[in-house]
């Protein structure tokens, strides 16, 4: 295209332009007198003048001077009146900002009058008195709200997991416990939990090696789950723990080690030993019914078929098993805890302890919520919490949470922080 | 003389704890390997030791845990439990009846029978703590 063509097309849009915008000054004007009732009209006067020079025409043409200063206060009037009328009517996530802005105007557009900062200096004072009684009123609904009885008083001493990652059947035989006012064994729910996961492994039926009764890590809900299915044992008959300077994860692998090879089991001076080392674990097998039942046992049941030995097989009270995962846009994890120890339920708690512990790492683990108090150095509220570590609290990073003979106290907030889920045993 | 030496270990020893120690009359202990006439119990911070482990020097348990360092750390479950066998320890836990209620303890037991348990022992080791 020719550029003297192109150059003749931008002049004759540019043209056009212009003579639509001189043509609409009287629109403007009238605009400016309808809005400057209700809002500043400063933009829309400072946008008409502009025009008015660029279409080369006289103010006189369409209004006076003295008539369009008066517009301009007018509109700066009504706009002031506006806005102290939405702050009437602002919630208080917005009044602060709405008064600073209120304010700004005001100074900018010499409307600062003594009246006005007399009104301003009211509503700032009744607004921040709202906002010192309503956090009043909150705290002392958190106060209200953070009392109870603390439910471990129903529970067996705090327990000790040794050295296996089996938090989540001790918290699940914790959960049992409590509902069944009698101490239920987290070794066996450890194995019933490892039971099911091999009894659902494809790997298994095929004969390859899956999961095995040793595995660690697991669901505290699940846990929970299997006693209602297979029943539980008492931990009087199947001990959660092993005070031969061994440990637990040494003792079970021991055990599925000699499952595990033939010959091994039929070497019967070894298998003896064993049993000895280990007879505070299966208390009520004698020698012969473990020689027996390694002997035979495949090596995915071997520890369950000591466990059913050991102890006879009790079924819980019915209950439903409620799992809620956070963050969670339905629930509160506060509220939530709050109602289920208001209803006298302790509450299992999968977390992160990566924010309060003092090394900085992830570190997955389950515990029992059990109660909760007001703090008496922060005044907020903090819940109980009860580990499986013994009465270890050394690793705990004491500036973020308490810790006594192995029993948190985390405040409500850091909870929300660490907790991904909860899981809780309904009758 | 005894009681100035003592008021003066007092003063000048802050991280000394007030140890009482259980008397074999009126204490239940359920444990296959303590006898309660060996116990100490401390308070604040609450621990139970031997007598000889009453003062960390001369506590091998102890003296051996503050050269360990947190690169030695990283296990599952309770951090106590690892330590104490890298110490050449054995973990045994017990039941104890303290103010009428029964409570379970987990003490590292050294080579030379001297015990502190797992939360002592482990602040007395070198370096941030461990997760699980």
């Amino acid at each position: 295209m020719p550029i003297s063509l192109v150059a003749s097309l931008i002049f004759f849009a540019s043209a056009q332009a212009s003579s639509v915008r001189c043509n609409r000054l009287d629109a403007q004007i009238r605009d400016i007198r309808e809005i400057s009732q209700t809002y500043d009209v400063a933009t829309d006067v400072r946008l008409f003048r502009e025009d008015l020079e660029a279409c080369g025409l006289p103010l006189e043409k369409f209004i006076t001077e003295a008539e369009l200063t008066s517009l301009l206060a007018k509109g700066q009037r009504a706009e002031l009146a506006r806005r102290w009328e939405e702050i009437g009517a602002s919630n208080k996530a917005h009044k602060r900002r709405d008064l600073e802005t209120i304010e700004d105007f005001a100074r900018k557009n010499s409307l600062a009058t003594p009246e006005f900062e007399k009104r301003l200096a009211l509503e700032r004072r009744a607004f921040e008195d709202r906002v010192v009684a309503e956090t009043a009123r909150l705290e002392t609904e958190i106060k209200d709200s953070c009392k109870g009885p603390d439910l471990a008083d129903k529970l067996p001493p705090v327990r000790d997991q040794d050295s296996i990652g089996w938090c989540y059947a001790f918290v699940a035989a914790d959960l049992l416990s409590f509902h069944q006012g009698e101490e239920v064994s987290a070794f066996d729910a450890a194995l019933s939990y490892n039971a099911q996961k091999y009894e659902n492994d494809l790997r298994w039926s095929a004969g390859v090696p899956a999961a095995r009764s040793t595995d660690e890590g697991g669901y505290i809900g699940v846990a929970a789950r299997e006693a209602l299915e297979k029943g539980y044992c008492l931990e009087k008959d199947l001990p959660s723990f092993i005070n031969n300077g061994s440990d637990l994860k040494t003792a079970v692998t021991a055990i599925d080690f000699l499952a595990a090879d033939r010959d091994l089991a039929r070497n019967t001076t070894l298998v003896c030993d064993i049993h000895g080392q280990l007879k505070s674990l299966f208390p009520n097998v004698s020698v012969d019914e473990f020689k027996d039942i390694i002997a035979k046992t495949g090596r995915q049941q071997v520890l369950q078929t000591l466990a059913n030995r050991s102890c006879r097989r009790k079924k819980p009270r019915p209950f439903e098993q409620r799992e809620i995962y956070y963050p969670n846009v339905n629930f509160d994890l506060r509220t939530e805890l709050q109602k289920s120890l208001a209803e006298k339920r302790p509450v299992g708690i999968s977390v992160n302890l990566k924010g309060i512990l003092n090394k900085q790492e992830d570190a997955h683990h389950a515990m029992l919520v059990t109660g909760q108090e007001i703090n008496p150095a922060t005044g907020e509220c903090d819940f109980i919490v009860r580990n499986s570590w013994g009465n270890v609290c050394a690793p705990f990073n004491l500036s973020r949470v308490r810790c006594d003979k192995g029993i948190l106290r985390i405040p409500a907030k850091t909870m929300a922080e660490i907790t991904s889920s909860t899981s809780e045993l309904v009758p | 003389m005894k009681a100035a030496r003592l008021s003066a270990t007092l003063l000048l020893s802050p991280l000394l704890s007030f140890a009482a120690c259980l008397s074999p009359k009126g204490t239940d202990l359920d444990s296959t390997r303590l006898r309660a006439a060996d116990l100490c119990v401390s308070q604040k911070p609450f621990g139970i030791h031997s007598r000889a482990c009453e003062h960390p020097k001369s506590c091998p348990l102890l003296q051996a845990a503050s050269g360990v360092t947190a690169t030695a750390r990283g296990a599952v479950g309770n951090p106590g439990y690892r330590l104490c066998r890298e110490l050449g320890g054995e973990a045994h836990l017990f039941r104890l009846r303290l103010d009428g209620r029964w409570e379970n303890h987990t003490v590292c037991v050294g080579q030379d029978g001297g015990f502190v348990d797992l939360d002592r022992l482990y602040r007395a080791h070198a370096g941030p703590t461990p997760n699980r």
